[in-house]
């Protein structure tokens, strides 16, 4: 009896709990979901009290007057970005890492403890000098000013030296007694074996760098480099506009996020998989 | 082809085993020229935009660097007793505290219990983990424009529902000085806590089913089970969860510029912000690469303390 009474009550927990987290769940979706629905809503329809959750007409409208910026431009610049500084990371990444799994040179203890101290200097302290530097070079404005700090990653470099510190050395040694020189048998024994590392570094450099806010916001006041988040960013109504300018800011905003919203959540939802197991990889970034 | 061809070693070996006796060619095999080929792309980068503007900074920390025609001179620690004088950068110092304070408890104890949820494989726990990273994987911008809508003071849902509900409505989220932060720390809340329980996860599925088996035997429910058995073996995570979460707390600036730009009246000027607006807004460089400098030790005790509270767990580092 008494292991009947308990085996009930722990029905109710189950359907308790149950119920709970399905309401946390939609709770939490809500922001995204609102901000769909008010996207795609006539602009009289989107300051109600109470909320309407179904809008009496799907109206383009919005997104119309966004695509009047030019959101073209930003997301081809926000693509090169990223797409080069992630090849590119990925590049010297594999590379660099190789050289401190494997190789014994002179200096290769004390590189590889700057390296990895280098995980400490939050972007910020060097963000001055590093936009003088950029004057200096005259690169301000121009895309490479902001591929090129973003690709010297030391977390890519302690990724690919893990990896490699796994690979079996005989694979090499047989290689080598083949005659197949250092770079024969990077490119042709280690780099085949390494597509689990490449991935793992390219998800997390690409939604890295494409994520970039303070350096693209100061890199790029001109919208031929703007990125796609510092383009977005202009659509987010500020506290100090009048209120007819923010009525017709919420819309666009709205349209702007959904945007690029579903994009990434498309994405992310078909490489789900990856994403997890590299986001537990990336625990140790700062 | 015959089933079978002798292997004739290459000359290569035996030209490998010739005895080195040069002394320069010792010299050239100790400093290993093709090593070099392979770190010298990633150093001549990381040398440029990594150490240098590093040493740089600090350097210019210690100059009366502006932008503009003036030529930085060296002044000392002048601008560092000003750091730690100045009410402002006390205050955005204290922001950032503050911050942190209310932030990383918020996404432990939300992300724990999603990663548990989720775990206990309930029904459309798929469906609910889906949901709980997705914010994350959305750009600061998208994030700062949602919440800016929800927390708007006429008709943002979050009022509107209020009201619905019969609570007392329009209230000011983003303007009231005593709620901005709290209000902030929400959002990034919001915006993060999937990382942080995909790594509880992950830790959550090492767990070895017999031990909460062998606790059940010995008769512990699960709130027992819980806390006396998952949640020790979740500490390294936890040490990881909570440095992370503490370090980039101490960096936050995007959904602050995007939502309050430092307002209102500085209630909302973090570390990072303060920077950007002295740094770009009135380009007082050398005090603002100071500040940096305060921060960049900051979050190296973070770090170092991370990787020694995580020592001997290979796993998370």
């Amino acid at each position: 009896m008494i292991f009947l009474e308990s085996k009930s009550k722990k029905q109710v927990i189950y359907s308790t709990i149950t119920i709970l987290g399905l309401v946390f769940t939609i709770v939490w979706f809500t922001p995204i979901l609102w901000i769909i629905v008010t996207s795609f809503k006539p602009t009289g329809e989107i300051l109600t009290n109470p909320p309407q959750w179904i809008p009496s007409e799907f109206t383009s409208f919005h997104y119309d007057r966004v695509f009047l910026k030019p959101i073209a431009q930003w997301t081809f610049n926000s693509l090169y970005i990223t797409i080069i500084s992630t090849f590119l990371t990925i590049v010297l990444g594999a590379t660099a890492g190789y050289a401190f799994a494997r190789l014994q040179f002179f200096g290769s203890t004390f590189l590889f403890w700057v390296v990895l101290s280098s995980f400490m200097m939050p972007f910020e302290v060097f963000l001055i000098p590093l936009y003088r530097m950029m004057g200096a070079l005259d690169l301000v404005g121009t895309r490479w000013s902001i591929i090129l700090p973003s690709i010297a990653s030391p977390f890519a470099v302690y990724l690919f030296r893990q990896f490699f510190l796994g690979i079996p050395r005989d694979l090499e040694d047989a290689a080598a007694v083949d005659g197949a020189g250092l770079w024969r048998r990077f490119i042709y024994v280690i780099l085949p074996l390494s597509v689990p590392a490449c991935t793992s570094v390219g998800i997390l450099a690409f939604a890295e760098n494409f994520n970039q806010y303070l350096w693209p916001l100061l890199m790029s006041s001109s919208d031929t480099v703007k990125t796609l988040p510092v383009g977005i960013a202009q659509f987010a109504p500020s506290t100090t506009m009048g209120s007819t300018e923010i009525t017709d800011y919420y819309g666009m905003g709205a349209a702007a996020a959904t945007l690029l919203a579903i994009p990434s959540m498309i994405v992310f939802l078909i490489l789900q998989r990856f994403f997890i197991s590299n986001t537990m990889t990336s625990g140790m970034k700062l | 082809m015959s089933a079978y061809t002798p292997i004739t070693p290459p000359n290569r070996i035996n030209q490998r085993r010739v005895p080195i006796t040069s002394r320069w060619e010792l010299t050239l095999k100790a400093l290993n020229p093709n090593a070099y080929t392979f770190i010298i792309p990633f150093l001549i980068i990381f040398l440029i935009f990594r150490i240098y503007p590093f040493l740089s900074g600090v350097y210019t920390s210690f100059t009366n660097a502006r932008i503009g025609p003036r030529t930085p001179k060296f002044i000392g620690l002048e601008n560092y007793f000003e750091v730690f004088s100045s009410s402002e950068v006390g205050r955005a110092f204290f922001v950032t505290f503050h911050y942190a304070i209310m932030v990383v408890p918020m996404t432990f104890f939300i992300a724990l219990a999603m990663a548990v949820y989720v775990n206990s494989k309930f029904p459309a726990h798929t469906l609910s983990r889906f949901v709980f990273f997705a914010p994350f994987v959305l750009t600061a911008s998208i994030v700062a424009i949602i919440w800016n809508w929800m927390f708007q003071t006429q008709f943002g849902l979050v009022n509107v529902t209020m009201d619905l509900i019969g609570l007392p409505g329009r209230t000011a989220w983003l303007r009231d000085t005593t709620l901005v932060l709290p209000v902030i720390a929400f959002i990034s809340s919001w915006w993060v806590a999937g990382f942080s329980m995909v790594i509880f996860l992950a830790a959550l599925q090492n767990i070895p089913g017999d031990l909460n088996e062998a606790a059940r035997i010995d008769g512990a429910n699960s709130w027992q089970i819980f806390w006396r058995v998952t949640f020790p073996l979740l500490l390294p995570a936890s040490t990881l969860v909570i440095t992370v979460s503490l370090i980039e707390a101490m960096r936050v600036f995007s959904i602050i510029h995007i939502i309050t730009y430092g307002g209102p009246s500085d209630y909302t000027t973090s570390v990072v912000f303060y920077i950007f607006k002295e740094g770009f807004t009135r380009y007082e460089q050398g005090m603002a690469s100071a500040i940096g400098v305060v921060l960049f030790v900051v979050i190296m005790i973070l770090t170092i303390l991370r990787f020694t509270l995580l020592r001997g767990d290979q796993k998370y580092y």
